[in-house]
């Protein structure tokens, strides 16, 4: 009888404890998984997001009312092109075209700058505004050219700004070049002056 | 060898009522990187030890650091974190394995304390400025609110605004010109170093690859700088020495006795004991941690203080001698001194690596007294000893991932481009069709500069990719755009809302000498 009353005190004690410790017992927290810096830069420094702003950010528009072709560039093998239509553009241009002429012939030619102009067409259609288009080839001057593709021919509506794309190797000029950069070279300059051209020559003395 | 810090976080200021998680990036900063960088620094001064080190304040960071509203903010942020630290003492009283720990934090936040509001009256750019005039540390510049040059500059009056508010600024702040600038994420596109060198600047830095895969192969690789076909100087990155710090695999920081980052008590311990510490009762980062990295994943154990000082001053012995035998190679193959470039953002050091100033600390020391095969100097040092450098046009890149434009160009953020090119546009013809005449068309004019620059930073394209605060970059962006063509409409219009415009001169006041005219043809 009182072994019964001691064990049955004992469970009680220990559901105490456990109460009063239920906390640190089971919610053991899970260490946050580290993030590995998988890049060379430091990211910045981020609390976590969870302000909600008071309203949504004031919108942009979709795209502008004036005809531009855009290149960037991204990396040695690839390039980003955007644009934009003017309507009215649109329409003087494909007024007389006939029919068959719908966004959906919108194509960008990309050309290579080089001797022959290598180029290249990208179907790109009525609902794209940009593209990405991999050139292939670093070290190389690009631009290209947006227009409608019809079966005969190639009508261009905006052509774009010239990129070169960075190099992805050493150069194979090995030939060297050296420039002397300092104040010095400046003062003596200064310290020279003007100097006259047309000063006598010795020759001249006797005359 | 020459140490390169680059300190820059994005402008962030929101009135006095409102409390934004993001105001917490320049907080951290000051606690955790730029007051221990200084607090060292000046340690080192009195204690008579040589050293250089080249820091670049981006014009944003400067910006913040001397606005009256934000320093406020940020004593209170301060006090909050004394207090919490108080209470941490007390709590951890029968936790001798935490107590410490605690008993450190609250030397150090009170410490800091003393340095920003007591020693420098809530400002902390002249203990920068008194650092340059001791010649220990180079003060340089960053672009005027740290756009990403390759990608922005559709027109090179972009370059020339972003270049000519920075230097105007520097020298308002620091009394000097910047010999040198550090470009944004090192983004160099050829063409950008004429700009650098209408403004006086000497030098810049690049990735390894903008060095290696310049036009011409660079006759001493990175060991030495190479003059951009203007006379610019490029610097470029050593893979080497950088793999040593940044590596999450190989490097320093990641030593199981450092401190862990993401065992914070702003999420560890329980809510009710925490919550009047925490942003509007948000789990955030407090900056007191109390575990060591321990091992890569799994149960993370106490912070040791002296087991993590010790590890520093072991870390900075081997990267000095790893540096020693490094020299000694290359020397041997070169015929001049060879030059190492070791440039870190200066967040590194104290928010991510926490013993990152005492590394630094044991490092200078250490190379100031014991050895003599190196010694540290600025750019420009290297380039009075050697005038002469080989010519070549560096490759166009940057230090992000995949070395080029990915990282500021994909599917989170090309969008922002067609934006930014067409306000850049619209901003030059403003600019160069309006005569300056102080008006409120002239205040517009200014704001509608700021706007777009702010639209400019790289650090919203940056933080689109990342996927954390996405929504906070994508509103900065959108917002300013949409001011700046609110008013670039107002200015064509000849028509200003006046109050609205006060509004915006009152809230993203950087720039306040801004004139317009930089971004004239």
């Amino acid at each position: 009888m009182i072994i019964m009353l001691y064990i049955a005190a004992l469970i009680l004690g220990l559901v105490f404890l456990a109460i009063l410790y239920w906390k640190d017992i089971f919610s053991t927290k899970n260490p946050i998984p580290r993030k590995i810096l998988d890049f060379e830069t430091a990211e910045e420094i981020m609390p976590p997001e969870f302000n909600p702003p008071k309203q949504g950010p004031p919108q942009l528009p979709d795209c502008y009312e004036e005809t531009r072709l855009v290149l960037l560039v991204r990396d040695p093998e690839w390039l980003f092109a955007y644009w934009d239509i003017d309507g009215n553009h649109w329409h003087q241009l494909t007024a007389g075209l006939g029919e068959n002429i719908s966004p959906d012939n919108l194509t960008l030619r990309v050309y290579e700058i080089a001797n022959n102009m290598d180029y290249f067409d990208i179907k790109v259609g009525g609902l794209s505004r940009d593209w990405h288009i991999r050139v292939g080839k670093s070290n190389t001057p690009f631009y290209c050219q947006l227009g409608i593709k019809t079966c005969d021919r190639f009508i261009p509506i905006a052509i774009s700004n010239t990129v070169v794309t960075p190099r992805n190797q050493i150069s194979a000029s090995s030939d060297e070049e050296w420039m002397l950069v300092s104040d010095n070279e400046q003062r003596l300059l200064k310290r020279i002056g003007q100097f006259p051209l047309d000063l006598s020559s010795p020759l001249n003395w006797g005359e | 060898m020459c140490l390169v810090l680059h300190a820059h976080l994005p402008f962030v200021r929101h009135p006095a009522g409102e409390e934004m998680l993001e105001e917490r990036w320049l907080y951290e900063g000051i606690t955790e990187t730029y007051v221990p960088l200084l607090q060292m620094m000046e340690g080192l001064l009195t204690d008579n030890v040589d050293f250089r080190v080249t820091i670049s304040l981006s014009p944003p960071l400067i910006s913040m650091l001397q606005d009256k509203l934000i320093m406020e903010k940020y004593q209170r942020h301060l006090d909050n974190l004394i207090s919490l630290s108080n209470l941490e003492v007390m709590r951890t009283e029968a936790m001798p394995e935490f107590n410490y720990t605690a008993g450190l934090y609250r030397n150090r936040f009170r410490s800091i304390n003393e340095f920003v509001f007591k020693k420098y009256g809530g400002n902390i750019l002249p203990a920068f400025r008194q650092l340059a005039d001791s010649g220990k540390i180079q003060l340089i510049t960053s672009m005027a609110t740290h756009g990403f040059l390759p990608l922005i500059s559709h027109q090179e009056e972009i370059i020339r605004a972003q270049v000519s508010v920075a230097v105007n600024l520097f020298q308002q702040v620091f009394g000097r010109k910047p010999p040198g600038i550090w470009l944004p994420e090192c983004g160099y596109k050829p063409g950008i170093d004429y700009i650098l060198k209408e403004f006086g600047l000497r030098y810049f830095f690049t990735d390894t690859h903008g060095i290696m895969y310049a036009s011409r192969r660079p006759k001493y690789g990175i060991y030495a700088p190479i003059y951009c076909p203007s006379g610019v100087a490029a610097f470029g990155r050593d893979t080497e020495t950088s793999r040593q710090v940044w590596s999450s695999q190989e490097g320093y920081p990641g030593d199981p006795d450092y401190r862990e980052f993401y065992r914070d008590i702003g999420y560890d311990l329980e809510y009710d004991y925490i919550k009047d510490y925490l942003p509007q009762g948000i789990r955030v980062d407090t900056g007191l941690k109390y575990h060591r990295i321990t091992g890569p994943t799994g149960e993370k154990a106490p912070y040791q203080p002296e087991w993590a000082r010790e590890k520093a001053i072991l870390h900075a012995g081997n990267f000095m001698f790893n540096r020693q035998s490094q020299l000694e190679y290359l020397a041997e193959y070169m015929d001049r001194k060879p030059l190492i470039v070791a440039p870190y953002d200066a967040e590194l050091f104290g928010h991510w690596w926490f013993e990152g100033p005492d590394f630094l600390n044991y490092f200078f020391r250490k190379s100031a007294f014991d050895q003599d095969t190196f010694r540290l100097i600025h750019p420009s040092q290297y380039l009075e000893m050697y005038p002469v450098n080989q010519v070549a046009v560096p490759n166009a890149s940057s230090w992000g991932h995949k070395g080029y434009n990915e990282v500021w160009l994909e599917e989170s953020n090309e969008w922002i481009y067609r934006h930014l090119h067409l306000a850049g546009q619209r901003m030059i013809q403003l600019a160069s069709n309006n005569h300056h005449i102080p008006s409120i068309k002239s205040r517009a004019l200014n704001q509608a500069a700021r706007e777009l620059l702010l639209a400019q930073s790289s650090d919203w394209a940056f933080i689109m990719r990342s996927g954390t605060m996405v929504d906070y970059a994508v509103r900065r962006t959108k917002e300013h755009l949409h001011n700046f063509t609110r008013l670039f409409y107002a200015i064509n219009e000849d028509l200003y809302d006046e109050a609205w415009l006060q509004n915006l001169e009152k809230d993203h006041n950087i720039f306040p000498n801004m004139d317009y005219r930089c971004f004239a043809r």
